[in-house]
């Protein structure tokens, strides 16, 4: 038979032997080896990062070069009296500019066919990309009060459209007859008459 | 020269100065850790990343508690992170399977014990063994590291985050519950 001291004594044996023991005689040596790993890795991702930087510089260097070899350049400034002018970058006008006036343009304005392509009212105050081109190949960085020659990308500029201003006709609605839709008067209804319950009644 | 001047240097970059707080923390790690895992070899891997987990969070370190108490604590997390990974589960199941190596463990020979007083000690600690590893891992972890002797209620207390009272309370209840274990196989009228 065991008593409780030796109980005890027991459970403090066990308890003391499962955390009993020591780390291998190399712990020092591999946590100093991680340690000191860590910061020559780091050194390698950065030098790799570097590299690699490195290489899409040469590339875009290199790719600017033989653009500029294939295709000269446009002339960058344009040389006006004693003063250097930039002209403005124009893109191209979008291709679905056209075609989606043409698409809206059926469902707003009335019945006559030659009116189809027409731009709607509210399309006329806006201005399409190529009135924009158009806008911007005269309004150069010219000085105030200096008369600017007409250059050679004005001549490419398309003549402005000649829209008649559009007019709709008042609609002919006939007026509403009151006297249709009189109503006739209802039958008065009799009276009902209602005689109270007899005894009978209420079983 | 103390922790915090191992410390200080450490942090300003001398990596020898960490490697003496390794030597002379590295048994109090490695049996925390071996409290959650009880395995030698996790045990040691979980040591291992504890000391370079607080290398590298040194910074983080701001004295409000003994250096080792900080690093009894990431090693416990670091154990106990380890514990719930999937190859622990494993082993663990791979280990009850095949029976554990160190349930043989017996008791320190005495000359006054008897060969059979001496059969029925290590059949005694091989069932208190089982009784301890039947505990929940928050009773035994508090209870191996308060039996370790290495560790101090306060510490134990910071390492599992829970005030000295829970601490002690775990203890007498772990201990209870292994006696009772004990009872219900015979081994005396405790209680």
């Amino acid at each position: 038979m065991w008593d409780d001291a030796e109980l005890d004594r027991a459970i403090d044996d066990v308890a003391r032997g499962m955390t009993g023991g020591q780390p291998g005689g190399d712990l020092r040596a591999r946590v100093m080896a991680r340690i000191g790993a860590r910061p020559e890795r780091a050194r390698s991702i950065r030098r790799a990062a570097l590299a690699a930087a490195a290489i899409v510089l040469i590339a875009v260097i290199v790719d600017r070069a033989i653009r500029r070899t294939s295709s000269p350049a446009p002339p960058r400034t344009a040389t006006f009296g004693d003063r250097a002018i930039r002209p403005t970058f124009s893109p191209p006008p979008p291709q679905n500019a056209t075609p989606t006036a043409a698409v809206r343009t059926p469902q707003r304005v009335g019945p006559d066919a030659s009116s189809a392509a027409a731009p709607s009212p509210a399309d006329i105050g806006r201005s399409t990309a190529r009135d924009r081109t158009a806008t911007n190949a005269t309004n150069t960085r010219a000085p105030q009060g200096v008369a600017i020659p007409p250059s050679r990308i004005d001549a490419l500029a398309p003549p402005p459209l000649a829209v008649a201003p559009l007019s709709v006709d008042p609609l002919a609605v006939d007026p509403l007859d009151a006297a249709a839709l009189d109503v006739p008067p209802l039958d008065p209804i009799a009276p009902i008459a209602i005689d109270p319950r007899s005894e009978g009644d209420r079983r | 020269m103390d922790d915090a001047d191992l410390v200080a240097r450490a942090r300003s970059g001398d990596s020898a100065a960490f490697g003496t707080l390794v030597d002379r923390h590295r048994g109090a790690v490695y049996r925390a850790a071996l409290a959650v895992l009880r395995s030698h070899a996790d045990a040691e891997d979980a040591a291992q990343d504890a000391f370079v987990a607080a290398y590298r969070h040194l910074d983080r370190f701001r004295g409000e508690s003994a250096f080792r108490t900080w690093l009894l604590t990431i090693a416990w997390r670091e154990a106990i992170n380890r514990r719930r990974g999937l190859t622990a589960i494993w082993k663990r199941f791979v280990e009850r399977a095949d029976g554990n190596a160190d349930e043989q463990m017996a008791a320190a020979p005495s000359a006054d014990r008897t060969p059979e007083q001496l059969a029925g000690d290590r059949e005694l600690h091989r069932h208190v063994r089982r009784a301890i590893e039947a505990l929940t891992p928050t009773l035994r972890g508090t209870l191996l590291l308060a039996q370790s002797g290495d560790y101090t209620y306060e510490e134990i207390g910071a390492i599992v985050g829970a005030p000295v009272g829970t601490v002690k309370w775990r203890v007498a209840e772990a201990r209870r519950i292994v006696k009772r274990q004990l009872r219900e196989r015979g081994y005396a009228d405790v209680g």
